[in-house]
């Protein structure tokens, strides 16, 4: 027989044992994986979507649901900002790129963003097929949207599915991105106009998407304005002073510069500065000044860490005391069979198996017990994780996978020889046990 | 020669359970021990299959000394020369019958278990838990499980001190019959002077 078997025998023998031995260290390792698959999809998420965005401006409200909903697309907006406002600051010479973001409307949960090409550029994304738009109402999709080349769809209102749709404006697709594992993956992207004109909301003039520089050259409104329709703009969240705006921009149909910017309204500025000591004086001379928002994302972003960090901190040393429970049991398990084998163990010991053999048979039998509970809390984990991804929308928006990097394999590592350590030492009794004395016990 | 003890001293606690044993065993002799309760059978038995290190003088198997040896190199004896069938059986209670004489099979001239099996009159036991065997058919699976990797010598240490006349002729004739197969070297204790006539070349010794 070999020892395997020999194992697997004692394992069912002491069944119950086994079985809270193994699930107790699947439960370790399910936890732990979660955590960090978690957290790593978090912290990826947040420096990939993040990456070279110093400041964002938006309206007044929670400055980190400013940076949610404008840089990671996964809260409702603070509400809109006038152009004329936003466009003051991007002249500010201290500002490498700044990017406009106006929202408001998605298809089938996925955002239409209204922006330019600049943010295509920003994430370093190419297209895959097709090319830009080039007129209003054409779009390039990201790569998770379902949506191909001369597709035609009708924009939902509001960032939740289920709004009312813009049954006046079709869209079109244009083009569609190449993956880039970045939020752009799952937007609709289109130009600032095509989102102003289906709200009813004066076109900006849109010559700094050609040519950053010269901006102040346009006089050129050419595109004809279209009916502006009679609607309820935007999400509960809108603060009145949004609805004035929008009154306002009903009224007048000028293409007088400063009329035509005073009636535009943009969702959110996205800025990257020239240098680091501006990521702290602008935002601080916006907010003082005007009646804008400017918010620092890496700022925000930490001080939700640092608030979810409690919360994954206490997961993090639950998972450990479970493993560390599952270690003790498994040593518990051995140590207290190991009384009532003793006489099996000097049997083999008689026939002529070696220490080496006793030794290695019961930290085999251990290490059985951990490699099956690992590889459960594996299969637990994946299917926890799948569960979660697939009920919790933001985890199954920002596309979160289960991926085998340092911390997986760390983790079970550590479990494997948590487990390891605790059969050594039953193993080694084991194995010096007096064969004879053994033998002749009588009681 | 198989067995050479020369000298051969045992003390426990202080107190001295064997003392100036001086005997040799030819190759297909038999030895019977014979010795009362406590006289020590069991603590020979022990020091002849290296389970015991002797406090004095020497054991050679087969020229091998034991004290000369390595503790693993004695194991390798034990598992390749020597069967041995237990006073107290000590068969793997959550094993079934066929489990347990498989468990210690180890070499490529093993015994068929089913051979063993049939042979001892266990074919319909063999699937059945050790635990829930009578008395009988227990040491019956001892005496299989001694006799699988049919060892040149055999250790059986009081192999039929719990059995009535028949089963103890039983018991001595199987053993016997698989010494005569195996041309193998039968070593017995017991008090039992019953086993006496079932032997006809034989070393005897009473302690
Ligand atoms: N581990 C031990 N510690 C102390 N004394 C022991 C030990 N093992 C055996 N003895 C003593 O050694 C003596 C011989 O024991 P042993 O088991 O060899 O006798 P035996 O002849 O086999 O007896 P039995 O016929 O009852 O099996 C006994 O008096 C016993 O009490
Ligand atoms: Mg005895």
């Amino acid at each position: 027989m070999s020892d395997l078997r020999f194992v697997l025998y004692s394992l069912k023998y002491r069944f119950l044992n086994s079985f809270l031995s193994i699930m107790l260290t699947a439960f370790g390792v399910s936890i732990a994986l979660l955590i960090s698959q978690f957290g790593n999809h978090i912290q990826n998420r947040i420096n990939l979507d993040g990456q070279g965005i110093d400041i964002v401006v938006g309206a007044k409200g929670s400055p980190l649901q400013l940076i949610l909903s404008s840089v990671y697309h996964i809260d409702i907006p603070t509400g809109n900002i006038a152009y004329s406002q936003a466009k003051k600051i991007m002249n500010n010479p201290q500002i490498e790129e700044s990017i406009p973001l106006a929202l408001g409307d998605n298809w089938r949960g996925f955002r239409i963003v209204g922006t330019t090409t600049n943010y295509i550029r920003h994430y370093d994304m190419s297209l895959s097929t097709g090319r830009y738009w080039d007129q209003n109402f054409e779009v390039v999709v990201g790569s998770s949207v379902n949506l191909n080349i001369g597709d035609e769809f009708m924009g939902v209102h509001g960032l939740l599915e289920d709004g009312s749709s813009h049954e006046e404006h079709k869209y079109d697709v244009v083009g569609i991105l190449k993956p880039s594992g970045t939020v752009i993956d799952r937007l609709i992207l289109t130009s600032l106009n095509s989102v102003l004109d289906i709200h009813g909301l004066h076109k900006v003039d849109n010559s700094f998407e050609k040519n950053h520089e010269h901006q102040h050259d346009h006089e050129h409104h050419k595109e004809e304005h279209r009916d502006v329709h009679e609607h309820d703009h935007d999400e509960e969240k809108h603060k009145s002073e949004d609805e004035n705006h929008h009154k306002h921009s009903k009224n007048d149909k000028e293409t007088n510069e400063t009329n035509v910017l005073g009636s535009s309204e943009i969702t959110a500025l996205l800025i990257k500065t020239k240098s680091p000591i501006e990521n702290i004086n602008l935002p601080r001379s916006i907010n003082r000044e005007s009646s804008l928002q400017a918010a620092n994302p890496a700022l925000e972003i930490n001080r939700l860490i640092s608030l979810f960090g409690i919360g994954s901190k206490s997961f993090a040393i639950l998972s450990l005391i479970l493993i560390l429970i599952a270690s003790l049991n498994i040593f518990s398990g051995l140590a207290s069979n190991l009384e009532n084998r003793m006489g099996d163990l000097a049997v083999l010991r008689a026939v002529g198996f070696s220490k080496k053999r006793i030794f290695k048979i019961i930290v085999l039998e251990g290490i059985l017990v951990v490699l099956i509970g690992i590889l459960l809390g594996i299969l637990i984990g994946f299917l926890l994780f799948s569960i979660l991804t697939h009920n919790i929308f933001t985890l199954h928006t920002t596309n979160a996978s289960l991926i085998f990097n340092l911390d997986f394999i760390l983790i079970i590592l550590f479990v494997f020889f948590a487990g390891l350590i605790a059969a050594i030492f039953p193993a080694y009794r084991g194995s010096k046990i007096s064969i004879a004395n053994q033998l002749s016990r009588t009681i | 020669m198989l067995f050479k003890i020369k000298n051969l001293e045992y003390k426990k606690s202080n107190k001295t359970i064997l003392n100036n044993l001086n005997f040799n065993i030819e190759e297909g002799k038999h030895l019977l021990v014979l010795g009362s309760s406590g006289s020590g059978k069991t603590s020979l038995l022990n020091l002849m299959s290296g389970l015991l290190k002797p406090t004095n003088g020497e054991i050679f198997f087969k020229d091998h000394e034991y004290s000369s040896l390595l503790e693993e190199e004695i194991d390798k004896i034990r598992a390749t020369n020597f069967g041995f069938i237990f006073q107290k059986l000590h068969l793997i209670g959550h094993l079934n019958v066929k489990q347990n004489i498989d468990l210690i099979k180890n070499k490529n001239d093993s015994k068929k278990v089913e051979n063993l099996i049939h042979g001892l009159g266990l074919n319909q036991k063999s699937e059945q838990m050790v635990s829930e065997l009578s008395v009988g058919e227990a040491q019956r699976v001892a005496i299989a499980r001694g006799l699988a990797n049919s060892p040149c010598v055999i250790f059986a240490d009081e192999p039929t001190s719990s059995l009535d006349d028949y089963n103890t002729q039983k018991v001595m004739e199987l053993i016997l019959e698989q010494t005569k197969q195996t041309k193998s070297t039968l070593i017995v204790s017991t008090h039992d002077k019953r086993i006496k006539k079932y032997f006809s070349k034989i070393t005897e010794m009473s302690l």
